[in-house]
């Protein structure tokens, strides 16, 4: 059989999620004796050359130039997945979508003319077809190991679409937004991550993004009862996936 | 002998003599939660708390005094969010290793060793027995016996205790199965002023009493007993008209409620995990990368089945489409099943009315008023 | 009684392409033992299991007496289209047989008429097939059905037919109605184009003594029941294999739960009249 090439690319990110491909130690032997990595700037020096099975895609698209590698990575891509908050749902970077770049350019930088971006960032999805979304800020690395058997042996791959909590409840781990009155986004979110925060006590804040179907003005009305101001409401959504947690909202609210 | 009484110290009489032989799950502290767990000493149970459960919330603390809970009392506290399915049909289990390779597949099963120890349950409460009856039904009563839950069934031995002290959620006495165990125990504890009345259920529940320092029992015992239900009784706030079951949800299936709780649900599952009876599970193939042959097709793994929930989104998902897409439809089916559907296949409702779905909503959905709301036109 | 929580391997003997997306598998079980335990009747359905892929619930659509089991199988989802990769020589896994059957015992003097739609005929070739082999045993202890059978069958287009070939066979002891929602201009087509429930016109049958079994979308079961109570069949005697999402096989995973019913085990078969209440309503 012949190895499928893959590509790693990267867009604006941490670049946090390409580390978990490094990070996978008990899996990467495997990896690279099923799979070509035949481009992986933070791994390898291999230049960009030729067609890609997989393409594995981090970060959002936040300037001009990123609009159109990306579709030209898509045009050298059998099969696109975006891996991460960033690539998904444009990422912790995209809360400048609902403010204005000069005044954040300015807080960031000591000299922001030299900065040019769009005043948006947005997921690969807006901008291009995308094969599938692994969510996650960073990805887990058995989705990503799920997902890559899964474009070898021909199937869909089976990554959880349903709430955090039925991860908790399965864990064992007490409820805190019941039993402590924490502002917990896990029956909102995705589960996926193997209920990491709130195993230790912490309360989930989204990462993994919105679940199918959330709900996310019941919640919200919920925390209100609890205390939390409008105010208090929206900036717990704004995170990573502050974009995709908005689109439901809306959508949910139509 | 069905009945036998211990002074109240020598509870943990019964509790070594039942760590020799078992492993012992009991109601446990853990987090701000009681929840059970294995334990290993009889001061793990939390004796003397008082949880205050309400719509949603849930907040551990001692005696609250509003509910005079004698001071002597150990088990004052209610049900936390687990029950016997996380131990009789664990959240995640392996139902076989496979290998595939060109000539055949094989299959293998490697009879899980936690399988074959003895375990004993302590602790548990009428609705969690009647609930655990009703998963009888399920996974033994059906054309295919479950082998695995077969085998942790046999294995276990049952200590109830009578509820004299119901959580805020509860309404067991309405769905007739408690607070006090009627049948499906080893051995039922009533916890009297100054002693234990034992009722012994089975040959195994009176072995433990074996050589232990036992007192006759006393018709005023019995009336203690009697008297002390009655007064938990009168405290149970919530209730189901299990007479209206299942008529009042057919006639109304396309009731304007279902939309309205659709508005407030927000389909997490919580009360699918934490309900007693909800056995819902889905199987799939778990491959890791180290499973992958570069000879492909060739391949070994496993088939997990885990906990799953009719709340998931594609939980009813055939090829191209899904039944139930709306939070509406699913809302609907769960609480059907629990209270109707559950009486045509299994002959009796699916809900225990141990109040676990109230308690432990984010949102705070509750039962017994959706069912009552069906009521209005 | 072989265990049939564990699937167990089954060689495809050989595949016959039905139409563009559908072919039939006759498959062989490996195991002599599970040989002589494995018994089905007409309509129930196997458990077919790809490792690593996972399982698919399939009709088995030959006649108990058949030498092969076989199953025609619809390219739908990610095991269907694994098995549509397969050759002969192959091993599958199976677990099996579950469900109801078509209630034979309730035909014997009786009209039959069969109602299929696309796949949908499949569970039904099994019946078909079954009283074919059942009219040619001579015995006199054979009881071969004596009243009048139809069957009426409609697919997308003529070449979504499945069993076209067969059905020539079938008019031994059927009469057989077909129709096509739209006729292909590129390919001679002499039968109906329309509803399947117009084909009922053209049937000349005594309603209050007909037996009917039917399988096939949703939508036109219930269309069709309709007009079989419409024309005066009793829901009693209205038999309909319904699918939903199957999980477990054994009625223990609750996926595939169609009001009080778990069409794994207390289906597929259904008496019309014992799930009436739920048929038309949406997201059940």
């Amino acid at each position: 059989m012949k190895r499928p090439r893959i590509g790693v690319f990267k867009f604006t990110s941490c670049d946090g999620c390409q580390l978990t491909i490094l990070n996978m130690e008990d899996e990467i032997l495997d990896i690279l004796e099923l799979f070509d990595i035949a481009y992986f700037r933070e791994a390898t020096d291999k230049p960009l050359r030729g067609q890609f099975d997989i393409s594995i895609v981090e970060g959002s698209i936040s300037t001009d130039w990123q609009k159109e590698d990306i579709v030209d990575i898509r045009e050298r891509s059998r099969h696109l997945i975006t891996i991460g908050a960033c690539a998904t749902s444009g990422g912790l970077q995209a809360l400048r979508n609902w403010a204005s770049l000069s005044s954040y350019k300015k807080h960031v930088y000591p000299s922001p003319d030299m900065i040019t971006a769009l005043s948006t960032s947005t997921p690969i999805s807006d901008h291009v077809y995308v094969d599938y979304e692994l969510w996650g800020c960073p990805i887990n690395k058995d989705a990503l190991s799920e997902t890559l058997i899964s474009f070898l042996i021909g199937k869909r791959p089976g990554i959880p679409r349903y709430s955090l909590c039925m991860e908790c409840k399965r864990h064992g781990i007490p409820c805190i937004l019941v039993s402590n009155g924490e502002p917990c986004l896990g029956p909102i979110t995705k589960a996926g991550c193997g209920a990491l925060c709130t195993s230790f006590e912490r309360p989930c804040y989204g990462c993994f993004g919105p679940k199918d179907d959330a709900n996310i003005e019941s919640l919200m009305r919920y925390f209100h009862n609890l205390g939390l101001t409008q105010k208090d409401c929206i900036s717990l959504l704004d995170k990573m996936n502050s974009y995709a947690y908005r689109k439901v909202r809306i959508e949910g609210s139509k | 002998m069905t009945k036998a009484k211990i002074k109240k110290d020598h509870l943990k009489l019964i509790f070594d003599r039942l760590k020799t032989s078992h492993r012992i799950i009991g109601p446990k502290v853990e987090g701000n939660v009681i929840v059970l767990a294995e334990i290993a000493d009889l001061r793990d149970i939390p004796a003397g708390c008082k949880e205050q459960q309400g719509r949603g919330t849930y907040r551990l603390g001692k005696n609250s005094s509003q509910l005079s809970v004698a001071s002597s009392q150990i088990f004052s506290f209610s049900v936390g969010p687990d029950s016997f399915k996380r131990f009789m049909s664990p959240p995640v289990r392996e139902n076989f290793a496979f290998k595939k390779s060109k000539k055949g597949i094989s299959i293998s099963q490697n009879s899980s060793q936690v399988r074959e120890i003895s375990t004993a349950f302590i602790g548990m409460r009428a609705c969690d027995i009647a609930a655990l009856r009703l998963l009888d039904k399920v996974f033994l009563e059906g054309p295919v016996k479950d082998a695995g839950y077969d085998s942790l069934r046999r294995n276990s031995l049952i200590v109830g205790i009578n509820c004299l002290y119901p959580g805020d959620n509860c309404f067991c006495s309405s769905m007739d199965t408690g607070p006090v165990i009627r049948d499906g125990f080893d051995m039922a504890v009533t916890e009297l002023d100054d002693s234990f009345l034992l009722e012994i259920g089975t040959v195994r529940g009176r072995e433990i009493l074996n050589g232990l320092p036992i007192d006759e029992v006393s018709d005023k015992d019995l009336s203690e007993k009697v008297s002390k239900i009655e007064k938990c009784k009168k405290m149970i706030k919530k209730s189901i008209k299990v007479s209206e079951l299942p008529w009042l949800i057919y006639r109304n299936l396309e009731h304007p409620r279902w939309a309205d709780v659709a508005g407030r649900c927000l389909a997490c599952g919580n009360c699918t995990q934490v309900c007693p009876t909800c056995f819902c599970n889905s199987s799939y193939d778990n491959l890791q990368l180290s499973g992958i042959s570069k000879k492909l097709p060739e391949l070994s793994g496993a088939r997990i089945r885990t906990w799953d929930s009719c709340f998931s989104t594609n939980f009813a998902r055939v090829h191209g489409g899904n039944f139930r897409p709306s939070r509406r439809a699913r809302y609907r089916q769960w609480m059907s099943h629990k209270l109707a559907y559950w009486i045509d296949q299994f002959g009796s409702p699916g809900c225990v009315g141990c109040g676990r779905c109230i308690t432990w909503c984010p949102v705070g959905i509750d039962i017994t008023q959706e069912l009552e709301a069906l009521h209005a036109r | 009684m072989h265990d049939k929580s564990i699937p167990f391997e089954a060689t495809i003997r050989w595949i016959k392409k039905e139409t563009r997306d559908t072919a039939t598998y006759a498959l062989k079980i490996n195991s002599r033992e599970i040989q002589r335990t494995y018994t089905f009747k007409p309509g129930q359905f196997n458990m077919l299991y790809i490792p690593g892929i996972g399982e698919a619930p399939i009709s088995i659509s030959s006649s108990p007496t058949d030498h092969e089991i076989m199953h025609t199988i619809r390219i739908a989802g990610d095991v269907t289209t694994y098995i549509s990769r397969l050759n002969a020589g192959d091993v599958i896994g199976v677990r099996g047989p579950f469900g109801s059957n078509w209630p034979l015992e309730e035909i014997e003097d009786r009209d039959l008429m069969i109602i299929a739609g696309g796949v949908g005929i499949a569970p039904l070739r099994s019946v078909i097939r079954h009283i074919l082999m059942s009219g040619r045993r001579k015995k006199p202890t054979s009881r071969a059905p004596i009243g009048r059978k139809f069957i009426l069958y409609g697919a997308k287009t003529p070449k979504d037919m499945i069993f076209r070939d067969e059905f020539p066979r079938y008019m031994d002891a059927f009469q057989v109605f077909l129709t096509v929602d739209k006729a292909d201009p590129e390919e001679y087509w002499r039968g109906e184009v329309g509803l399947i429930t117009g084909l009922l016109n053209k049937v000349s049958f005594n309603p209050l003594n007909t037996v009917v079994f039917m399988c096939g979308p949703e939508v036109m079961m219930q269309g069709m029941t309709k007009e079989m109570i419409l024309r005066g069949v009793p829901g009693e005697k209205i038999f309909i294999s319904m699918e939903r999402n199957m999980n477990c096989g054994m009625g223990v995973c609750g996926h595939c739960m169609f009001g009080p019913k778990f069409v794994c085990k207390d289906g597929p078969v259904f008496r019309f009249t014992d799930i009436e209440g739920f048929l038309g309503i949406k997201e059940i």
